[in-house]
């Protein structure tokens, strides 16, 4: 993470939205750090109050509704940067996105080498699959097959909420010191590993349960 | 400071409202003292236009000349017209922005676009909040229902601009209701804003805390208000009349009969039944529709609030047993069905202190004060109500800012060309929640000028940014020249930026310039009512007139006829208040005959009730 200057001040200063010396409003670009900007720890186990409590103090202090009447540089920064917040609480506040977003931050791409589907998962979506299927196919005589759907479809929440779990506890207990700068060091891979492996489940999940809910509705 | 006012500029009523000290007010029109103002607008023959009651009353006899609720097409195009649009108003050919044709009843016809009439409803309100306070209102935040989406906004906005207010703010109109209702007050709150209005049906999620307003989700239907409820009752009342098909209604008929429903839905919010008179072409009749057969007749379209009600639960991750205050805006929740599931729904009673109808424009009140700085202690954040996102190959809608995203949003992504030495990159922004372009709306086409190259190697990043009023700005960058674009913006249903300056410069006249020029134009309506109903009375109950009489109604209605010509407006009071005098005998032998006529066809029963 670089430094930024004052724009009003001239203060040479970590990224922040209001200058740490007189307090005026800094255009800072969209692809900030989310967790510096927010003034959180560079750790992906978040504390949600303390998240929201950060969120809430910073958009009274840099809404539009503020700078109605400054400068029309002033108006455009405070747009930027509420923008910049908003994104930031949005994607951390959800642990699945903020996942994704600890991914990427560490230089990794969920795409990228996966061949992580475990057996499991991948005959679970073929079976919810083939149960959509012949759902289309049975127009008419399916009240029986959107019972049986609507009961996977709990079950697939259930399924979902228990990765999440598991996600929630693998970002809290992860290795301390394992910044986007540093490189992984072996607890760190192992940990990105799972990471990665419980995000590509998540996706899978989130896809079939996409496609059951528009099945049942249509 | 200068006042900033607050503005519900709604489908059938608008309203202006101000902070007076820490409370905020409507201000009514100072002279009838009525807080409401009709959105309508009415061609005059002389080429000016007239806003307000009298316009809605115009509208009656002179519907060519009228437009009611013209905030239905704000920001629409002429695509998304409908068979009933396209009946009862002559709609522009041009292409690009919609625009309506009033004819003036003189041979002549004037053009004009949504804003531009909406912008004759605010400058109405303008006049009216001056004239009140005695200072110049140059600013306003102006409320827009929860789902408008980018066009619609935009739309609202240019109206402000037309009209010569600078629109500081745009507010959800649900978000406003809860702002004045103090809610954002609480330590932490869930709140459903139920807002059925004339014309437009919305819902908002809130999560209120410490001072803070966030709209978790809203959902709403913009073909669903009281009119429909309207429309039940005019279906109710035919059939009780024995009118068959019910399309066999004239336009005069058609036109009597809503303002009968229209009334008959007042009634039956305090009343078991209500009992209406019909001055119809083959005569008077009377009709009579109980609560029972309306709510039976209305259930479906209480059901589909209700639908609404669940889909926004189910976007904001909220089950109906979590909400703790629901509110209720809008004329129509005065319907005590509406009131009933409502509670029944949430599992509470509703808020319903404040006058429905003018809650939301004191909310917007609230909302100035933020603005100006005067209430540091509260702030509004608010979501986009639709999808944004552009049109990528195979016409498929490619989102890239959620809905119900908190706003201000930005979201960047980079774009090639898929052919040689191409000169541009043209993009399709859309607003909606269908997986192809076609099914979702249309906001603007950009074209971003690029260094021409071999196919692929061009980037363009483009960031799309969603101010605090749910309005679309775009910029482009080319990323290797490292060069800022400008970008040529084609709005699909807006006004550019050239259109609007020429708006500004020929900018329509509206009536009465003065407080006699407007007494006139008034007058001259209510002359115009009375002259066109004793004609008919006398055309349809000849039987129930003597010579003498006639003669008298006669004379007076010639003298009213020419003082109608002149400017001296009392003299066409005191000339309207002659005639009815002259035909009040004749006018009483009617009722009579007419209510002779309604018993003699109910059954004994029904007389004994």
């Amino acid at each position: 993470m670089g430094s930024i200057r004052c724009r009003s001040c001239g203060k040479v200063q970590p990224p922040a939205f209001l200058c740490s010396q007189c307090q005026s409003i800094q255009p800072l670009p969209q692809d900030a750090d989310y967790f510096t900007v927010l003034g959180l720890p560079a750790h992906p186990g978040i504390d949600a109050a303390e998240l929201d409590r950060r969120y809430y103090e910073l958009s009274r202090k840099l809404h539009p509704d503020r700078y109605q009447t400054g400068s029309a540089e002033e108006q455009r920064a405070s747009v930027q940067a509420t923008a910049l917040l908003n994104a930031a609480h949005k994607t951390l506040r959800e642990v699945e996105s903020r996942g994704r977003y600890w991914l990427s931050r560490s230089g990794e791409d969920l795409a990228r080498d996966n061949n992580l589907v475990p057996a499991w998962l991948a005959a679970y979506v073929f079976d919810v699959q083939e149960k959509l299927s012949e759902l289309r196919g049975a127009n008419g005589a399916a009240a029986q097959l959107r019972s049986g759907l609507a009961e996977t479809q709990r079950e697939l929440a259930e399924r979902r909420a228990h990765e999440r779990r598991a996600l929630d506890e693998l970002l809290r207990g992860w290795p301390a010191g394992d910044g986007a700068n540093d490189l992984p060091d072996e607890r760190g891979a192992v940990a990105l590993r799972e990471l990665k492996s419980v995000l590509s489940e998540l996706s899978y999940l989130g896809t079939l349960d996409r496609d059951l809910q528009n099945a049942l509705e249509d | 400071m200068a006042r900033i006012a607050g503005i519900d500029l709604g489908t059938t009523n608008s309203l202006i409202a101000v902070m007076r000290g820490d409370r905020p007010e409507i201000l009514p029109d100072p002279q009838s003292g009525a807080p409401l103002l009709p959105s309508a607008v009415s061609l005059l023959p002389d080429g000016t236009f007239l806003v307000g009651e009298a316009a809605r009353r115009r509208a009656a006899l002179h519907a060519k000349s009228s437009i009611l609720s013209v905030k239905r097409f704000m920001g629409v195009g002429v695509e998304h017209l409908d068979a009933g649009d396209r009946q009862q108003y002559r709609f522009a050919d041009a292409a690009g922005a919609l625009a309506v044709v009033l004819e003036d009843g003189a041979g002549g016809e004037q053009t004009l676009t949504p804003p531009e009439v909406s912008s004759l409803v605010l400058r109405e309100l303008k006049r009216r909040a001056e004239r009140a306070l005695g200072e110049e209102i140059g600013r306003a935040v102006v409320t827009v229902p929860a789902y408008f989406n980018d066009s619609q906004r935009q739309a609202t906005r240019d109206a402000g601009r037309l009209a010569g207010l600078d629109v500081l703010r745009l507010v959800n109109e649900p978000t406003a209701a809860a702002l004045a209702y103090g809610l954002d007050k609480q330590e932490e709150a869930l709140v459903a804003v139920f807002d059925l209005g004339g014309g437009t049906f919305d819902v908002s999620i809130l999560q209120l805390r410490a001072g803070l307003s966030e709209v978790l989700a809203t959902g709403g239907d913009t073909r669903l208000g009281g009119d429909d409820f309207d429309r039940r009752i005019v279906a109710l009342l035919q059939a009780d009349l024995g009118i068959d098909p019910p399309t066999g209604s004239s336009q005069d008929d058609m036109a009597i009969l809503l303002d009968a429903a229209e009334r008959a839905k007042r009634e039956l919010s305090v009343s078991d039944e209500a009992r209406v008179e019909l001055s119809l072409t083959e005569g008077t009749k009377y009709a009579t529709v109980r609560r029972e057969a309306f709510e039976t007749a209305t259930a479906d379209l209480v059901e589909r609030t209700l639908a609404r009600c669940r889909q926004a639960l189910k976007d904001a991750g909220k089950r109906a047993a979590d909400i703790d205050h629901v509110i209720l805006v809008g004329g129509a929740t005065r319907i005590p069905a509406v009131r009933r599931q409502v509670e029944a729904f949430f599992g509470k009673a509703p808020h319903a202190d404040i006058d429905p109808e003018a809650v939301v424009a004191l909310g917007a009140a609230v909302q100035a004060s933020i603005l100006s700085g005067s209430a540091t202690d509260m702030l509004l954040l608010d979501v986009v109500p639709l999808s944004l996102g552009i049109e990528t190959m195979g016409a498929v809608f490619t989102r890239l800012i959620e809905r119900n995203t908190t706003i201000p949003a930005a979201a960047r992504e980079q774009f090639t060309t898929a052919v040689d030495d191409q000169t541009h990159v043209e993009l399709h922004v859309l607003q909606g929640e269908r997986e192809l372009a076609k099914d979702c709306r249309s906001l603007a086409r950009f074209r971003i000028p690029i260094e021409p190259a071999t196919a692929g190697l061009p980037r363009v990043e483009v960031t799309f940014l969603i101010d605090a009023n749910g309005i679309l700005s775009v910029a482009a960058r080319d990323v290797r020249t490292n060069r800022e674009h400008s970008i040529e913006v084609k709005p699909s249903y807006g006004l550019t930026e050239e259109q609007i300056e020429n708006m500004l410069e020929e900018s329509f006249d509206l009536a009465e310039e003065d407080f006699a020029q407007r007494q006139l134009l008034e007058a001259r309506v209510e002359a115009e009512s009375i002259l066109h109903a004793t004609a008919k009375a006398e055309r349809l109950h000849e039987q129930h007139l003597n010579a003498e009489e006639r003669a008298a109604i006669e004379r007076a209605a010639g003298e009213l006829r020419a003082a109608s010509g002149g400017s001296d407006h009392n003299r066409i009071r005191d000339l309207v208040e002659v005639l009815n005098e002259a035909s009040r005998p004749f006018a009483q032998r009617i009722m009579d005959a007419s209510i002779k006529t309604a018993l003699e066809n109910k059954s004994a029963y029904e007389i004994a009730r």
